[in-house]
């Protein structure tokens, strides 16, 4: 059987999906956030991309996630800083491309790459960080989720208490070292910052729907997004089976007899 | 008490003088060249002062047709007075927007003052809000040309200013703030957009106050009805002049979203049912997606802070339209506003979200020109960022003062020395000296043959030449055919042709006789005959002059 290889992918990107449940449950306390967050984390392109592909980035979403829930279950200090080192060491041997392993930050790059892992082009449009085998015609995020990641934004900006804000905190440090990395636009590094996009994803949905402003008005909404959401998880799907396959033939063949 | 107000004002009249001395200074040499639009508009408000139409002979137009992109009339008109007093020069038609947008500091300080009525922070605000519009290098850049965004959003800012002083009871503002409105419409194309909702939105926003007006309320509209009329009946005769420019510049006139439906199609044929292909693969989702993609494109970092506008003549070498320093300011405005609820924080925030719609609308994105309006919203979240961030220590204030003091020395480097030195080419240098070199009395009575390489050359050959409006609207000979940007192509007047196929290659090996050709240095790189060259001031070739002789081919 074709494609045996790729389970394990799958099965990682299945278990962080759960981790991501527990985590955000942990720190926010809410069935729904949490529900939510998961729901957003299983219907990402990324997630769904990576997940049936043999890449290092299951795995190293696999272990921010797990790093992240040690982060919110256990209180000592000792182990937290433990499971960092450990966090480190195994994502350097089931990930090693990774660029910090490799070479230094190219400062020089540095802002430049800084502004486009947070562009609109790259979050919601044009995923360019595996050209070849990537589905680069979609961004990391579909562009239905924008309004629920600007309440989440401003959910957590808003909340009392800095542990809250965790989430945030990830993504912020993982843009830090992403954005320094000198093979980008082809560098993933990035792409581990989906399951905290995820959660914050559940935040602001959560907020949205939990808001005060009339009700007809807020199911209008609710439905417009959700039916935009479906469309484009529909025309991804449709995308991924057809065309993202012909494309990956097609240039396969090419890059095959022209080089 | 009486000092403290003395202090605030002078600290005002400072920062009028610093935003003057910024967009007065050396206007004539810096930008070092007039750009194409420039020249347009200034020969065209020389056309009316001297005959009362445009260049194609209509009378007095609200928006007329130029090079095909129907630009909107208001900025040529206020060019007048320039060239009455200077001259069909670089200072007559610049002064008129460097004074104005000068003018404009004062209106964003007024303007914030009314905005955060009843604030105590309400003045601090206003001055640092004026002094960031009076260093903005965006804003700046847009002050020392003649084009017509500044001026439009002068007009706005007004409109709005004189809309919230009517709220607070006198009708009588209402007289100003109609006009204002209506003119911003008049200046520029995306504000025919944005000034509508803008108005819709403090419409709805204060219909409290204004219902129980009623009566009052309709000679001013009726004023403001009669101020658009011009507008509305030119339309009504020739769609263009609103429509003209957009047509071609809009994303539905981009062949690439048809492009790529057609692709996916042809991908589907074998694999998907026909329902299916037409579910995924239509027009209004991938339109939809393509506007907010240009949508976006205008919060990128890359364009504000780091690269700017990648499009000429709206470039500043090295850096975006806003400072760096600005980001760290603008987060922390947006924040602090929404969180405290300010005063008419629901008026920046959807000035702010619908800035960059008219844009969005259009293929060449993303441009620092069509969301200019967007400019005093980021100034007041700049401001209030700095405000709130000063609170917390000396250090910080000491701190920020030292970045921003760098950050305007670096943008007066890049925009006052480096751009007139090594981008001069950006603004078309060099068309002076070519029309100059060109009147030479050993050049008189020859035919002169402009290479199409050259963009619009027609247009600088009669500003510099200050040639005669009623005999250009007599002889200019134009070519009907509109090409796919939708300019239109001016062929020929006086002794000037301007070939729209021209190749090079083919002509020096076959010239014309007593002929003068004026080619650009890439056609012509194996040649180094020629007559005359024009450089750009960092010594690289604009121009090459070649003259044939009578009889005899000099090319072989």
């Amino acid at each position: 059987m074709g494609g045996g290889e790729r389970i394990l992918s799958g099965l990682l990107m299945i278990s962080s999906g759960i981790l991501v449940y527990f985590s955000t449950l942990g720190l926010w306390k809410n069935r729904t956030v949490s529900l939510l967050s998961v729901f957003w984390f299983y219907f990402s392109p990324v997630i769904l991309t990576y997940g049936r592909l043999l890449s290092p980035i299951p795995s190293g979403i696999f272990l921010i996630v797990f790093l992240f829930f040690s982060f919110i279950y256990f209180e000592n200090k000792l182990f937290k800083a433990l499971s960092f080192i450990i966090f480190i060491i195994l994502l350097k041997i089931i990930y090693p491309s990774f660029y910090l392993f490799n070479s230094f930050f190219d400062y020089k790059h540095y802002s430049v790459n800084f502004f486009k892992l947070i562009s609109g082009q790259f979050l919601f449009f044009t995923n360019d960080t595996f050209w070849w085998g990537g589905a680069r015609e979609y961004g990391i995020l579909f562009l239905a989720v924008l309004p629920f990641l600007i309440f989440g934004l401003y959910d957590l900006l808003v909340i009392k208490g800095q542990k809250l804000k965790l989430p945030l905190y990830f993504i912020f440090s993982i843009l830090i070292l992403s954005a320094g990395s000198p093979h980008l636009p082809e560098s993933q590094e990035f792409l581990l910052a989906i399951p905290f996009f995820a959660m914050i994803l559940g935040k602001g949905a959560h907020l949205f729907f939990s808001s005060h402003f009339s009700t007809i008005l807020k199911y209008a909404i609710i439905l417009s997004f959700a039916g935009f959401f479906t469309y484009q998880l529909i025309d991804f799907t449709h995308y991924y089976f057809i065309h993202y396959s012909l494309r990956v033939r097609n240039e396969a063949s090419y890059h095959a007899t022209a080089f | 008490m009486r000092q403290l107000f003395d202090k605030k004002k002078v600290l005002l009249i400072s920062i009028l003088i610093l935003a003057g001395s910024l967009r007065l200074w050396n206007l004539s040499a810096i930008p070092s060249s007039l750009y194409s639009d420039e020249v347009a508009q200034g020969y065209n408000a020389y056309s009316i002062l001297k005959t009362g139409n445009d260049e194609f002979g209509h009378f007095l137009p609200v928006a007329y047709r130029s090079f095909g992109d129907w630009k909107p009339a208001l900025s040529t008109y206020l060019a007048i007075p320039g060239i009455i007093l200077f001259g069909l020069n670089e200072t007559g038609i610049r002064i008129a927007p460097a004074v104005l947008n000068t003018l404009a500091v004062f209106v964003v300080y007024l303007f914030i003052k009314e905005l955060l009525s009843g604030k105590k922070y309400r003045q601090k605000l206003a001055l640092l809000g004026s002094f960031l519009i009076a260093v903005s290098p965006w804003h700046i850049l847009h002050s020392r040309a003649l084009f017509f965004e500044a001026q439009g959003l002068l007009f706005l800012m007004t409109g709005v200013l004189f809309f919230l002083k009517f709220l607070r009871g006198r009708i009588l503002y209402l007289y100003v703030s109609v006009p204002a409105f209506v003119l911003s419409v008049y200046a520029y194309h995306s504000l025919r957009i944005f000034t509508p909702l803008i108005v819709l939105f403090l419409v709805i926003s204060f219909v409290r106050k204004i219902y129980p007006l009623g009566n009052k309320l309709i000679l001013p509209l009726l004023f403001g009805f009669i101020l658009v009329l011009p507008l509305a009946l030119s339309f009504v005769k020739n769609p263009d002049v609103i429509l003209g420019r957009a047509k071609y510049i809009s994303i539905f006139y981009d062949r690439e979203v048809p492009l790529s439906i057609w692709k996916k199609e042809t991908e589907d044929a074998s694999s998907s049912s026909i329902i299916l292909t037409n579910f995924l693969h239509n027009k209004p989702y991938n339109y939809l997606l393509e506007v907010s993609r240009n949508y976006l494109s205008h919060f990128d970092g890359r364009f504000l802070f780091l690269s700017g506008d990648t499009k000429t003549p709206f470039q500043i070498p090295g850096m975006g339209i806003l400072y760096l320093l600005d980001l760290p300011l603008i987060l922390a405005g947006v924040y602090f506003i929404i969180r405290k609820k300010e005063t008419n924080s629901r008026l920046l925030i959807f000035w702010l979200l619908i800035s960059p719609i008219p844009a969005a609308l259009t293929f060449l994105v993303p441009s620092s020109n069509r969301i200019l309006n967007v400019l005093p919203v980021l100034v007041i979240f700049t401001g209030y960022g700095l405000i709130q961030l000063l609170k917390k220590t000396k250090l910080t204030a000491i701190l920020f003062s030292f970045a921003f003091a760098l950050s305007l020395a670096y943008f007066m480097h890049q925009y006052f020395i480096v751009l007139p030195l090594n981008h001069s080419g950006w603004w078309h240098y060099g068309t002076k000296q070519l029309v100059t070199a060109l009147n030479k009395p050993e050049y008189s009575g020859k035919n002169v043959i402009v290479s199409n390489s050259l963009g619009v050359p027609y247009i600088f050959f009669l500003f510099y030449n200050s040639y005669d409006p009623s005999l250009y609207q007599k002889e200019g000979k134009y070519n009907g055919t509109i090409d796919k940007l939708g300019f239109v192509h001016v062929d020929s007047f006086d002794r000037y042709e301007f070939p729209r196929e021209f190749n090079w290659e083919e002509v020096k090996n076959n010239p014309l006789p007593g002929t003068i050709y004026v080619v650009g240095p890439d056609e012509s790189k194996e040649e180094t005959n020629q007559n005359e060259t024009i450089y750009y001031p960092d010594g690289k070739i604009a121009y090459k002059i070649f003259i044939t002789p009578v009889r005899k081919n000099l090319f072989k």
